[in-house]
């Protein structure tokens, strides 16, 4: 992968365009130049130049590092990440209400807190590391999507060159063709993965419950659709002018695959968000109704109850 | 009847037990909430690195990442809130039996 040295090849492009033309004008090939051969052709570098500031895909490993710790605690009953085939957490021991012992409060407001949050603790806990690995999808998505973004710039600019280096070479070049690809959308995909059905009654859910993201195509372990495939395109051209214009085409391409991408993800997380309303009470149990009882009435029936 | 003397001593001694409990899971959620702020923070400063090209920030995923940490926020002040209410409740039953306060304390004592 040449990405570092994409302003090079932006610089190259630019020279070996303007050598090219001038051989295409002694051959009367078109187009005539009203400002000169190296007047139009000033204009790539700038196109390029946008692209090499994309971010580095690496950049987001320590925030994918810290979502995994924050998974690392919650993990009570599956180390699984449903969206990541590269991250496994072990079983976090730490994260138990084991020591818990009410046994002798039998009160309406120790009951429900013994029922309702100690008794379900680990899969409510397990349920809320399944929603930061849904939250930390969405960052291997972008991870996913600028990896793809420069691999097809990379492409792209070095085909560019060699077109230019093969008819440039040639006083009646042949037909020149070469095929490259758009491979951000294919980059990422539709994921979702189930949640224990939890909460006060009804708890049964009509449908599975799941929760839904946007996560990277090669990490996630099992997928709900197919993403898109990687787009193929015949670019064709003999003279300078030609190979160019079908670069700048492609350029705007790999433009509207990233804007595309990121309406992929923006609208997967609106889903996403859907879901977190629609399953809240399977999120987060209700809050006990022992934090806020006064003193006198956490001693009384409805709190904790006479002390057996 | 209900329990008084050493038998309430023992039953206060639980709900420590159980606060102390909740605290440290509590802690626990704390951490987990911190590290995804600093994720979505971190995020949000790299996508403005792009200065030629304005990198969109995706106000759906922000508010994901939000709720979730709301989520795991929420759930500690609940377990911490809970801890308290225990505490104060033992501390008070502590008060009117000093039998009970006697046993609470030295089995607070030795569970160390």
């Amino acid at each position: 992968m040449s990405f570092d040295h994409l302003m090079k090849h932006a610089n190259d492009i630019q020279a070996k365009a303007i050598r090219n033309a001038k051989i295409d004008q002694v051959k009367n090939a078109p187009p005539v130049y009203p400002d000169g051969i190296e007047g139009y052709y000033s204009y790539i570098p700038s196109m390029f130049e946008p692209f090499s500031q994309m971010p580095d895909p690496a950049s987001y490993d320590h925030m994918i590092g810290n979502m995994d710790k924050s998974m690392a605690n919650l993990c009570t009953l599956s180390g699984v990440d449903p969206f990541d085939k590269d991250h496994t957490c072990m079983i976090n021991t730490d994260m138990s209400l084991g020591a818990t012992d009410m046994s002798d409060w039998n009160g309406k407001a120790a009951n429900l807190f013994k029922e309702r949050f100690v008794e379900p603790f680990p899969k409510y806990s397990q349920n809320q590391f399944t929603l930061v690995a849904t939250v930390k999808s969405g960052l291997l998505a972008y991870q996913a999507k600028w990896a793809a973004a420069r691999r097809d710039i990379d492409e792209l600019a070095h085909s560019v060159e060699n077109a230019l280096d093969l008819t440039g070479t040639q006083m009646f070049p042949d037909k020149n063709k070469w095929e490259i690809q758009f491979t951000v959308l294919a980059s990422i995909t539709a994921v979702g993965a189930a949640i224990l059905a939890l909460g006060t009654p009804p708890t049964s859910p009509v449908g599975a419950l799941a929760l839904t993201a946007i996560g990277a195509y090669a990490q996630t372990r099992a997928v709900d659709a197919p993403p898109d495939l990687p787009e193929k395109r015949t670019l064709q051209g003999e003279t300078a002018y030609q190979i160019t214009n079908e670069m700048t085409e492609a350029l705007n391409k790999i433009n509207q695959t990233i804007d595309a991408a990121d309406e992929k993800i923006a609208a997967g997380f609106a889903r996403t968000l859907q879901d977190i309303t629609d399953s809240r009470r399977h999120l987060i149990a209700n809050r006990p109704a022992l934090a806020d009882q006064s003193s006198t009435e956490i001693r009384g029936y409805d709190g904790l109850g006479p002390p057996q | 009847m209900p329990d008084q003397g050493e038998a309430l001593g023992v039953d206060i001694f639980h709900l420590y037990k159980t606060a102390k409990n909740l605290r440290e899971v509590a802690v626990i959620y704390r951490d987990s909430a911190r590290l995804l702020s600093l994720s979505e923070s971190s995020w949000l400063a790299n996508a403005g690195e792009s200065r030629s090209r304005p990198h969109p920030v995706a106000p759906e995923w922000e508010t994901a990442c939000a709720e979730t940490t709301k989520v795991l926020e929420d759930t500690a002040r609940n377990l911490d809130d809970t801890a308290h209410a225990l505490d104060r409740t033992a501390d008070d039953y502590a008060a009117t039996d000093q039998a009970a306060a006697a046993e609470y304390k030295r089995l607070r004592e030795a569970d160390v």
